[in-house]
């Protein structure tokens, strides 16, 4: 049984140069939470996420996944690869490899798990059990019937989905996903967002999704965090987030 | 208009070359005995000989047939020995010579590269020549030594160019770096790869051949022979027999590239 | 779902035939060669090939003055020598005759190809689908003759050519533009094909001619990206214009050819490393040129090196559906 895993951001401060990307950031996200991050663009709210996986780490302030930190073991390869490995990313432009087949973008998911040679051979011909276990994960996000299609012949939503695949293929304790709705049309956003939301669920993950339609945000999380500027604007139970507030958060900087 | 512009300083330039080679227009006439030659050799075209010209063939001679396709099959031979060879040390040395690899490693390598290409592959085989002799693995080499520099620095660039989100995503995942390159990068760049690997076999068959006219038995040696013996009928035989594997060869490459890319 | 229906998924996966028999082809042939007998590896390795590596290495390679004991000559002043009598000639001679084959072969591209585009050889360019049979007559034959003056090596060219006209820089100058000019009028008619129609589409609805639209569409908007290739082919053609030397005519190649006939392996080695500086310097001009066509926005979208190899190799799949996908 994998062990949902823990947030505990302490105020971090990201810059790129000297604009300042995020400020004095503090959040704790516990298992079973879902939470959104909304915000105009340009708020952080991508950054955040990444600075949550692991793929880049703050000037000030600690991310802590269970306790550990990354920033700790940010020089240590092997440490660092299994602490990201922990941390299942849906990208917003989805990342696969599209002139492969879903199977085995999928099983790419899972190697931090396998050696090298085992890996390359999972690659070209993953095992039958490997396929069986693809198939199930498929067959719950509703396109198992695509496990041996190229990516590049399915629609957007599908290789969303496979893109969701791949992130749970690698076992994680976390599920984060940045703008994962945001080339897709609101009916199909809303299926997408409720499907992830009951896998998560299932594995007892807490779900952090970055989101611009903070309408959809309300409607379907527990929790918003709202940016603005790289700066936490409110940390809220989704119902107690109003309009006005939301206005705020999109209002235009003279207006 | 810029691009005029740009047109006529290429002519004058070409200009510039044609006065520094000291050319004269004169020198485009066919030498007395050239036009005669120029006449036969173009009438000999429409009958391209389908056995040996001289009738005085030595008895132990194979049949013209057999010669034509053993001339050909060797030129296959040394090209396709050469490119696989080629993809063998070049696949490595794109990797070693794209941005992946480490900034010393990827300067030393590409320097390398540079040398390996700079030589033309007929002078690679002039040197194997006087280095150890008439060795038809000599010829392969020679052959492979600008090919694989050339393979790896076109496969470095595509490499360099590939799209590397999910490269990128799945380190993010817990991948390691090389895990990483087989299966978020490398296919990616696959397709691209193997069309121009395609293309310089292509190359390599044009440059096997031409190894013939310095002794290796590929078809440029019996274009050359049947030429010096003024047997021009058999000279169109092998001019023919190139051109149309050249251009099933690209007739494949495009029916290849087509299912890769679609 | 059960296991059967894995398989059955597994049975129906798309796979092109095709594509796996010539993979398997291809790699059956780059092994299955060398084992034909055809290729001596053994005799390469044996001890009368090493025997003469290690006297050509130690001993005839070696330049004269560091063979020689007391030898007259410093190595600057042998290597000035080769430099004044033949290097300096032959390193220009080089150069330029790869300069005029390829400025005859940019020359022949630049009129043929436009009449070897497709979109544009048609009965009513740019407007309507059906191109006509006449006029895919003339597009094909027109890459029909292209594919002949490409499908000859150079070197064979020269060579046919040196017999009929008699040696001087004409053979190299016409065999390197012949074979040049089927490649680049192929790979400019490639781009002019590739380009997007609406400019054409416009044009011609404002009732603008063929061949109108030719030079107000095509050549501005070909032509950067066409010029990119050209330089790209001329590299090749500097390598190749040392070469055909061997064959009689003075360039580089003559002089490497004279001094190998005449034993002189450390000669031929210098002669052939002046042909490898002169080569790297090409490549760094031509670098240099690409980036100044790059720069000056003859190219439209910011597209490298590997790109237009990409689009050589990729020419023929091009034809259907634009540049491969990046």
């Amino acid at each position: 049984m994998i062990v949902p895993a823990q947030y505990r951001i302490d105020r971090v401060s990201l810059s790129y140069g000297e604009t300042s990307v995020l400020s004095d950031i503090s959040l704790a996200i516990e298992a079973e939470q879902s939470v959104a991050f909304v915000g105009p663009s340009g708020a952080g709210k991508t950054t955040l996420l990444r600075l949550m996986a692991g793929s880049v780490f703050p000037d000030s302030g600690t991310i802590e996944l269970d306790g550990r930190s990354f920033a700790a073991v940010c020089d240590r390869g092997s440490e660092l690869r299994r602490m990201r490995a922990e941390v299942g990313f849906v990208h917003q432009d989805y990342a696969l490899v599209p002139n492969l087949r879903v199977v085995q973008n999928v099983v790419s998911g899972g190697f931090s798990r396998r050696g090298f040679w085992s890996a390359l051979a999972d690659l070209v011909m993953p095992k039958r059990p490997l396929q069986q276990e693809v198939l199930s994960l498929l067959d719950r996000l509703g396109i198992g019937e695509k496990i041996f299609q190229r990516v590049d012949t399915l629609s957007g939503g599908q290789q969303q989905r496979v893109a969701l695949a791949r992130a749970l293929f690698q076992q994680p304790r976390v599920l984060l996903a940045d703008e994962p709705v945001s080339s897709v049309d609101p009916t199909r956003a809303r299926a997408l967002l409720e499907l992830m939301h009951a896998v998560a669920a299932e594995r007892e993950l807490p779900l952090v999704v970055s989101l611009h339609d903070a309408e959809l945000a309300r409607a379907l999380f527990g929790r918003m965090v709202g940016l603005r500027e790289g700066r936490i604007e409110f940390d809220l139970p989704a119902d107690q987030v109003d309009s006005e507030r939301l206005q705020a958060l999109y209002a235009l900087p003279n207006a | 208009m810029r691009q005029g512009l740009v047109l006529i300083a290429l002519l004058v330039v070409g200009m510039i070359a044609y006065l520094a080679l000291d050319l004269d227009l004169g020198g485009l006439s066919p030498t007395r005995g050239g036009g005669d030659l120029l006449l036969e050799f173009l009438g000999a075209a429409f009958k391209p000989a389908f056995d040996y010209e001289s009738g005085a063939v030595p008895t132990d001679w194979n049949p013209f047939f057999y010669q034509v396709f053993a001339g050909l099959w060797r030129t296959v031979v040394f090209a396709a020995a050469a490119i696989g060879l080629s993809l063998v040390i070049g696949f490595p040395l794109g990797l070693l010579a794209s941005s992946l690899a480490p900034m010393p490693v990827r300067v030393s390598v590409r320097a390398m590269i540079a040398l390996m290409r700079s030589v033309h592959e007929l002078l690679w085989a002039v040197v194997l020549l006087a280095a150890v002799g008439l060795n038809t693995a000599g010829a392969v080499l020679a052959l492979t030594i600008p090919y694989a520099g050339t393979l790896a620095k076109i496969f470095s660039e595509m490499l360099d160019e590939a799209p590397p989100q999910a490269f990128r995503a799945l380190q993010l995942a817990g991948a390691t770096r090389l895990q990483a390159f087989f299966a978020g990068l490398l296919p990616r760049a696959a397709p691209d790869m193997a069309a121009y690997a395609f293309y310089r076999f292509e190359c390599a068959l044009r440059s096997s051949a031409v190894l013939g006219f310095f002794g290796y038995p590929t078809i440029g040696y019996y274009l050359k022979l049947s030429f010096e013996n003024l047997h021009f009928r058999e000279v169109w035989t092998w001019l023919y027999v190139l051109i149309i594997v050249v251009i099933l060869l690209e007739a494949w490459s495009s029916a290849l590239r087509r299912r890769f890319v679609a | 779902m059960t296991a059967g229906c894995l398989d059955q998924l597994r049975r129906e996966r798309p796979r092109s035939c095709f594509l796996r028999l010539s993979l398997l082809a291809l790699a059956g042939l780059a092994i299955g060669v060398w084992f034909t007998g055809e290729i001596a590896v053994s005799d390469l390795f044996s001890d009368r090939r090493g025997d003469n590596l290690k006297r050509f290495l130690g001993d005839e390679a070696k330049p004269y003055p560091l063979r020689v004991e007391d030898a007259e000559q410093s190595l600057g002043e042998w290597f000035a020598a080769i430099w004044y009598s033949r290097g300096r000639d032959g390193v220009l001679a080089t150069f330029w005759i790869s300069w005029l084959a390829m400025t005859m072969a940019g020359a022949y591209a630049l009129l043929i190809a436009p009449l070897c585009t497709r979109t544009l050889m048609a009965r009513d360019p740019y407007l309507q689908e059906d191109r006509g049979r006449g006029w895919r007559a003339v597009t094909a034959s027109l890459r029909f003759f292209n594919v002949l003056l490409r499908a000859v090596p150079e070197y064979i060219w020269a060579f046919l050519i040196l017999a009929v006209v008699g040696p001087s820089a004409w053979p190299a100058v016409l065999a390197l533009a012949i074979h040049n000019a089927g490649i680049v009028a192929r790979l400019g008619a490639d781009v002019t094909e590739n380009l997007g129609p609406r400019p054409g589409q416009a044009l011609r609805q404002l009732g603008a001619s063929r061949s109108q639209a030719a030079l107000a569409f095509l050549f501005p908007q070909a032509f950067g990206r066409f010029l990119l290739f050209w330089f790209y082919r001329y590299e090749t053609c500097v390598r190749e214009a040392t070469v055909l030397g061997m064959l009689g005519v003075v360039s580089l190649g003559y002089w490497i050819n004279d001094a190998n006939a005449r034993d002189r392996y450390d000669e031929m080695i210098a002669l052939i490393g002046l042909g490898a500086v002169l080569v790297l310097a090409v490549d760094a001009l031509s670098w240099v040129a690409r980036g100044w066509v790059r720069r000056a926005g003859l190219v439209d979208g910011a597209a490298s090196q590997a790109s237009f190899l990409r689009d050589r190799a990729a020419a023929d799949s091009a034809k259907t559906g634009g540049r491969a996908p990046h």
